[in-house]
């Protein structure tokens, strides 16, 4: 089958142009970074990242960390770590299975640090 | 000595049950125009504290925590709108008008919720209608706040600027517990 060159043309372009559509497409509709394609940039104790955080806590926002604590409190949405860190759990984790006393290992965002309640806020908490 | 411990159980009491708050308050914001794509984020970790007593409220939110269907919609608002490295936290301070718990009941209220909105280090000052209800221990507040992108200098370019709706609506459902 031969083209003529006006159709060659036609069909260049209207690649091309399909390409750019689906490009830009995919560019835009691009998704959410999840919590394990990030590095982790703080694991160890709470009490240590408390420290961290009180002594200087810009460094510190909407970052992934990895902490161990004692659980002090549970709601419904999430968990309080060592009085002072409140972790809001990801959608799809229950605090049915926690206890109060309970040490675990939470991985979640760091969002900042919360001066009304004088705590640590972390969201898409889940339980390691 | 018997008598001022109780007396001091009973202070202690008082004060510690005049506060309800939220660590999980649902502030969502609208701007979208009808012809494009929805501009549209939800915040589900607002810190809201009721004074139940004086009807003072306050709220604190992180910016970043600001959910948007699309990631790209969300960079874009963190780093060229709302700058918030530089502004990380929104908040407000304020009162309900008038507000006596022992009014309220399961069918919402409404009272005047006047305060001042603090973004991107501007401040604005409310003047909206709230409706309250109790369920149960837990006290129900909705609102919704009207404010222009132009109130906190937050500047859209011009290619943008008939995507995103001139005035910006925020949305607040906050379901208050006892303070422990």
């Amino acid at each position: 089958m031969s083209l003529s060159k006006k159709n060659k043309i036609t069909l260049i372009i209207l690649i091309v142009v399909i390409l750019a559509g689906y490009s830009t497409y995919k560019y835009t509709y691009q998704p959410h970074k999840s919590i394990d394609e990030i590095a982790v940039k703080f694991s160890g104790s709470s009490q240590d990242f408390l420290e961290k955080v009180k002594t200087e806590a810009t460094p510190w926002q909407d970052v992934i960390v990895q902490l161990t604590g004692t659980i002090t409190a549970i709601d419904k949405k999430g968990i309080t770590l060592i009085n002072s860190i409140y972790c809001q759990l990801e959608k799809g984790n229950t605090t049915t299975n926690l206890k109060a006393g309970q040490t675990i290992t939470v991985k979640g965002r760091m969002i900042g640090f919360d001066d009304l309640l004088e705590e640590i806020k972390l969201d898409q908490t889940s339980i390691k | 000595m018997k008598y001022i411990l109780i007396i001091a159980l009973f202070v202690t009491h008082i004060t510690t049950a005049q506060k309800q708050f939220t660590k999980t308050g649902l502030t969502t914001f609208k701007a979208s125009v009808d012809t494009f794509e929805p501009v549209e984020a939800k915040n589900e970790s607002t810190t809201v504290i009721l004074n139940t007593e004086t009807g003072e409220l306050a709220a604190l939110l992180f910016v970043k925590a600001f959910h948007f269907e699309i990631a790209l919609m969300q960079e874009h608002f963190n780093e060229n709108y709302m700058d918030s490295d530089k502004y990380p936290k929104a908040t407000f301070t304020g009162q309900l008008v008038d507000f006596n718990r022992d009014n309220l009941a399961s069918e919402p209220k409404a009272f005047t919720l006047k305060g001042v909105l603090t973004v991107r280090g501007k401040e604005k000052t409310i003047n909206t209608v709230a409706q309250v209800k109790k369920e149960k221990n837990k006290i129900i507040l909705t609102a919704i706040v009207s404010v222009t992108p132009e109130e906190f200098n937050i500047k859209i370019p011009g290619i943008v600027r008939n995507k995103i709706a001139k005035s910006i609506n925020i949305t607040l459902h906050y379901e208050l517990v006892e303070k422990k």
